[in-house]
C-alpha cells in the first residue's frame, strides 16, 4: 500500500504520565477514504491518542504519521492535510460565530465558502451572534463547520456530537457520509456506539490505553457470541454442558443464552426439545463493546 | 450477558456543615491570600514613607519647610490631595499614602468584585453554586460576606502595622489614630468593591462590569483632583475618593465624612443584593449586544487576532503609562526643589539612584523612571500571563491543530509585547519631554532618550524570565513574571531606607540597572542584561516548541 493511501499510521505510540500509562504501544493504520470508529470508555486513551497524533503532546515513544508525514517532526505540513474537531469548544467570547469561522478558516489556509454556507444552513447556525451567547451545542457547530468546510483529506473528530440535539446529529451523519463520498478519511473517536455503528467501516476498541479489537463490525460479530432465545411447551432443556454456551437463563418456559463458536450442538439439543419459537440475533456494537469490557470495567478507567 | 443491581439498604450520608454559607467560605478562602499580600505591601509602603520622612527631615523646621513646598505644588496635590500645612509626621504620612493606597486597593477590589460577581458566572461555574442550597440573592450575600471577611483580615493587618509604625521612634502617632488611618483606607476600598459588585450585577459581562466600575473610580479621582487644585472646592465633596480624603486621618480626623461613606456602602450593598434577585442568570440589567454584523478586520492571523482581542487592554496600559509620565513630568521641578532643601532627601534619592552625581531634577527623574520601568515590567508580566491563560483555557489549541506553528504563535506574541513595551518607552519619553519643557526644566533630549531606552531593559529581563517559566513550568509563568517585579521593587524601596546585604540587592533586576538620567546609563551592563533576556527567551521558546500543551 502506498504511503499516501494510509491516512494515519501509528507505530508503538506510547504516552506515559509518570507511572501511569495513558497509551500503550498503539499500532494503528487508518486507510484513505474509510471511516474508522475509535471507541473506548472515558479515560481509555482516545483523546491522548488524538493529541499525540496532532503533535499537541509528545509521545513517550513511538511515531505517528499523517499521510506519511511525521506529525511530531513536521506538524505544520501534517496539519495542512487534516481538520480537527475537538470535543470541547472553547472560543473567544467577544467574537461572533462568523468572525470565529473566518479566523479559523484563515489559519487553516483554505475553505470551500459555498460548502460552508451550506453547512451553516444545515446546522441551523446563527453566525451573527457572539460566541458568549451560544449554547454548548451551538459552539460545537463552529468546530464542525470550520473543520468540514476545509474539505481536508483527513478529518479527526474527538466526540464531535457533544451537545448536539438528535436533529443535528443527523446533519452530522450526513456531513460525514458526504466527506467519505468525497474520498475524505474520517477518524471518529466516540463513545456513542450507535453513531459509530451507523457510520464506521471499521472499529478500533481501546482499553486502558491498549488496542484490544480492530476490524469491521462483521469481523467482530463473527468472533463474538450469538444471542439465542427460545420458548418451549414444557421445561426448557439443560444446555449447561454444551461447549461454547454461556449466560444461560431459564425463566419459566423461556430460555436465553449466548453461544460462541459452532452453534450446531446447541441447535440439536434445542430442536430435540421441540421449541415453540427460536430467535437468534447477532450482537450489537454495544454488546460487543460490553463483552470486551465487562459490566464492571467500563467505569473503572482512570486515565484521561 | 447478565447484570445485577445491588441496593445497599444502609446508606450512610456524609453531611456537610452549614451548606448555606459555603459560597462565603469558598470566596473568603480564595481571596484572603491576596488581601494579606496587599495589606503587607501597604504596610511596608507606609513604613518606608514614615521612616524615610523622619530620617530625611529630622527637624521641625525642615518638616515645616517641605510641607510649605508641597502645598504650593499643583502636580503633587493633583495626585495626593491637599498637602498638610503643618510639618506633622502623621499628617504627612497619611497625606502621602492614603490616596495611593485607596486608588490601588480600589483597582484590586473592583477586579475582585468583577471576578466573583460576574466572572464566575461568565465561565458557567456559578450555575453549580446556585444549584445548591442558595438563591441568587443568598449567593450575592455570601459573596459579599466572603469578600468582607478578607477585608476584615486586610483591616486587621493594616491596623496592627500602622500602630506599630506609629510607635516607632520619631514617628509618634497614637494607636487610635493609626486605626483610623487603616479604617479610612479600608472603607475607601470597600466602597469601590461594592461599586464593582453592583456594576457586575448590572452589566452583562465581567469585562464591562470592571470597565464601568473603573470609570467610576476615574471620575471620582478627577472630581477629587478638581476640588484639590481649583477653586471648585465643592467637587471634592461629591467624589467618593474625596470623602476618604476629607476624613483627614492623622490630621484632625473629620469623622463626619464617615456618614456618606458608610451610607453609600449600605445603599450599594442593598442594591447589589436586590438586583441579584431581579435578573436572570447569565444576563445583566443592561443587556449585551448579542448579535452584530461580522467585522473581519484584524482577523487574518493569530497575530492580528491577538492585537484585536487585546487592543483595549493595550490602550489602557499605554494611557496609564502616558498619564503617569505627564504627571511626574509636571511635578519634577517642585519635587526637586523640595528635595534639594534637605540633605536627607538627597541621600534618599541618591541611594535609590545609586550614587548619583547630578542635579536634584535629574535624580528625581531617575526615580520617576524607576516607577515607569516598574509599570512597563507589569505590562510585560500581564502579557506573559495572558499567553499562558490562552494555553490553559484551550484557546491556543484552535491555532495549533491547524497549519500554524508554535514558533510562529509565540513569536507573534513576543513581537506584540516588545512593540507595546517600545511604545510605552516612546510615550514616556514624549510625555516627560513635553512636561519638563513646559516647566522650563532644561533637560537635554539625549539624556531623556537614553533614560527611556535604559528603562526598557528591566522589562526585557521580565519577559525573559516569564518566557523561560512559560517554556518549562507553564503553570508558574504568572508567578515568576510578577515575582520578578514585586521582589525587585520591594528590594529597591527597602534599600532606599535601610541597609541590605549586597547579595540580596543583586537579586533585584532594578538594582542592576542605573537610574538614568540621574546617572549615565551603563550601556555595557544594559547590553549584557538584554543578551541574558534574549537567551532566556530563546530557551523558553525552544522548550515551549517541544513540550506538551498543558491545560489548567
Amino acid at each position: 500500500m502506498n504511503k499516501n493511501d494510509i491516512a494515519i499510521k501509528t507505530t508503538g505510540l506510547t504516552k506515559r504520565y509518570g507511572s501511569v500509562v495513558a497509551l500503550d504501544h498503539l499500532d494503528l493504520e487508518v486507510h484513505r477514504g474509510e471511516i474508522l470508529g475509535y471507541l473506548g470508555p472515558n479515560g481509555a486513551g482516545k483523546t491522548t491518542t488524538i493529541r499525540s497524533i496532532l503533535g499537541l503532546i509528545k509521545p513517550t515513544s513511538g511515531t505517528a504519521e499523517i499521510f506519511g508525514i511525521d506529525s511530531q517532526q513536521n506538524k505544520v505540513l501534517a496539519h495542512s492535510r487534516l481538520a480537527y474537531v475537538p470535543g470541547e469548544s472553547i472560543f473567544w467570547p467577544s467574537l461572533t460565530g462568523a468572525e470565529t469561522l473566518h479566523l479559523l478558516g484563515k489559519v487553516h489556509g483554505q475553505i470551500d465558502p459555498k460548502y460552508q454556507k451550506e453547512l451553516i444552513k444545515r446546522f441551523k447556525f446563527e453566525a451573527n451572534k457572539k460566541v458568549r451567547t451560544y449554547s454548548k451545542g451551538n459552539r460545537q457547530k463552529i468546530n464542525l463547520i470550520a473543520a468540514l468546510s476545509t474539505r481536508a483529506e483527513l478529518l479527526i473528530m474527538d466526540e464531535p456530537t457533544t451537545g448536539l440535539d438528535p436533529i443535528m446529529e443527523q446533519a452530522f451523519k450526513q456531513s460525514v457520509l458526504e466527506a467519505q463520498a468525497n474520498n475524505q478519511t474520517v477518524f471518529l473517536s466516540s463513545h456513542i456506539l450507535e453513531e459509530a455503528e451507523a457510520l464506521c467501516d471499521r472499529v478500533a476498541i481501546l482499553r486502558s490505553g491498549k488496542l484490544v479489537e480492530l476490524g469491521t463490525l462483521a469481523q467482530m460479530r463473527h468472533l463474538s457470541a450469538v444471542s439465542i432465545q427460545a420458548t418451549f411447551e414444557g421445561v426448557p432443556p439443560n444446555i449447561s454442558h454444551i461447549q461454547g454456551v454461556s449466560n444461560a437463563i431459564v425463566t419459566g418456559h423461556q430460555l436465553s443464552c449466548q453461544v460462541r463458536g459452532s452453534i450446531e450442538p446447541l441447535l440439536s439439543v434445542l430442536s430435540a426439545a421441540h421449541p415453540k419459537t427460536l430467535l437468534s440475533r447477532e450482537p450489537s456494537l454495544e454488546e460487543l463493546f460490553l463483552s470486551i469490557y465487562g459490566d464492571g470495567e467500563v467505569n473503572q478507567q482512570a486515565i484521561g | 450477558m447478565s447484570s445485577s443491581t445491588v441496593i445497599d439498604k444502609k446508606i450512610i450520608m456524609k453531611r456537610f456543615h452549614s451548606p448555606k454559607t459555603v459560597i462565603a467560605r469558598f470566596v473568603a478562602k480564595r481571596t484572603i491570600r491576596s488581601a494579606t499580600l496587599w495589606a503587607l505591601f501597604f504596610a511596608i509602603y507606609v513604613a518606608s514613607k514614615a521612616i524615610g520622612f523622619v530620617d530625611t527631615y529630622p527637624t521641625a523646621v525642615a518638616r515645616q519647610k517641605v510641607a510649605e513646598t508641597f502645598s504650593n505644588n499643583v502636580g503633587i496635590e493633583l495626585m495626593l490631595g491637599k498637602a498638610p500645612r503643618s510639618g506633622n509626621t502623621g499628617a504627612y504620612v497619611a497625606w502621602n499614602t492614603l490616596a495611593v493606597m485607596v486608588i490601588f486597593g480600589s483597582i484590586w477590589a473592583v477586579l475582585l468584585a468583577a471576578k466573583y460577581f460576574r466572572g464566575e458566572e461568565d465561565t458557567g461555574r456559578w450555575e453549580l453554586m446556585l444549584a445548591g442550597q442558595s438563591t441568587a440573592r443568598g449567593a450575592a450575600m455570601n459573596n459579599l460576606a466572603g469578600l468582607g471577611s478578607s477585608l476584615v483580615v486586610f483591616f486587621a493587618i493594616l491596623a496592627i502595622a500602622f500602630s506599630a509604625i506609629g510607635r516607632s521612634k520619631g514617628v509618634d502617632f497614637t494607636t487610635s489614630a493609626a486605626m483610623f488611618l487603616a479604617l479610612a483606607t479600608v472603607l475607601g476600598i470597600v466602597m469601590f468593591l461594592l461599586i464593582g459588585a453592583l456594576a457586575s450585577e448590572i452589566m452583562p459581562t465581567r469585562g464591562r462590569a470592571a470597565a464601568v466600575a473603573t470609570t467610576v473610580l476615574a471620575i471620582s479621582f478627577i472630581l477629587k483632583a478638581i476640588g484639590d487644585v481649583t477653586s471648585f472646592n465643592w467637587a471634592i465633596n461629591i467624589s467618593p475618593l474625596g470623602w476618604v480624603e476629607n476624613l483627614k486621618p492623622l490630621a484632625g480626623s473629620h469623622l463626619i465624612w464617615l456618614v456618606p461613606i458608610i451610607l453609600s456602602c449600605l445603599i450599594l450593598a442593598v442594591f447589589t443584593i436586590y438586583v441579584a434577585g431581579k435578573r436572570d442568570l447569565g444576563a445583566g440589567i443592561i443587556s449585551d449586544q448579542d448579535s452584530k454584523k461580522a467585522n473581519f478586520r484584524l482577523l487574518g492571523s493569530p497575530y492580528w487576532a491577538n492585537l484585536r482581542l487585546t487592543r483595549s487592554n493595550i490602550t489602557g496600559w499605554l494611557t496609564g503609562i502616558t498619564v503617569a509620565a505627564v504627571l511626574y513630568g509636571l511635578m519634577t521641578k517642585s519635587a526637586a526643589q523640595a528635595f534639594s532643601q534637605s540633605k536627607g532627601a538627597k541621600h534618599l534619592l541618591n541611594s535609590l539612584a545609586h550614587q548619583a552625581q547630578h542635579s536634584t531634577i535629574l535624580i528625581f527623574l531617575g526615580v520617576v523612571f524607576l516607577l515607569q520601568m516598574t509599570i512597563i515590567m507589569a505590562y510585560v508580566a500581564s502579557a506573559v500571563s495572558a499567553a499562558r491563560r490562552e494555553e490553559a483555557e484551550g484557546l491556543l489549541d484552535n491555532f495549533l491543530v491547524r497549519p500554524y506553528s508554535r514558533l510562529k504563535w509565540i513569536g507573534g506574541r513576543l513581537m506584540l509585547i516588545i512593540l507595546v513595551a517600545l511604545s510605552a518607552g516612546a510615550l514616556t519619553f514624549i510625555s516627560l519631554f513635553l512636561a519638563t519643557a513646559y516647566q522650563h526644566d532644561n533637560i537635554a533630549t539625549n539624556l531623556l532618550l537614553g533614560a527611556c531606552v535604559n528603562a526598557l531593559v528591566p522589562a526585557a529581563i521580565t519577559l525573559g524570565i516569564g518566557v523561560l517559566a512559560f517554556g518549562f513550568i507553564p503553570r508558574m509563568s504568572a508567578f515568576f513574571a510578577y515575582g520578578v517585579i514585586v521582589w525587585s521593587f520591594l528590594i529597591s524601596i527597602l534599600s532606599s531606607g535601610i541597609s541590605i546585604n549586597h547579595w540580596i540587592l543583586d537579586t533585584s533586576v532594578l538594582n542592576q540597572i542605573v537610574l538614568a538620567p540621574a546617572v549615565n546609563p551603563n550601556w555595557a551592563t544594559d547590553i549584557i542584561v538584554l543578551l541574558i533576556a534574549a537567551i532566556l527567551c530563546l530557551i523558553g521558546v525552544l522548550r515551549f516548541n517541544r513540550r506538551d500543551l498543558a491545560s489548567l
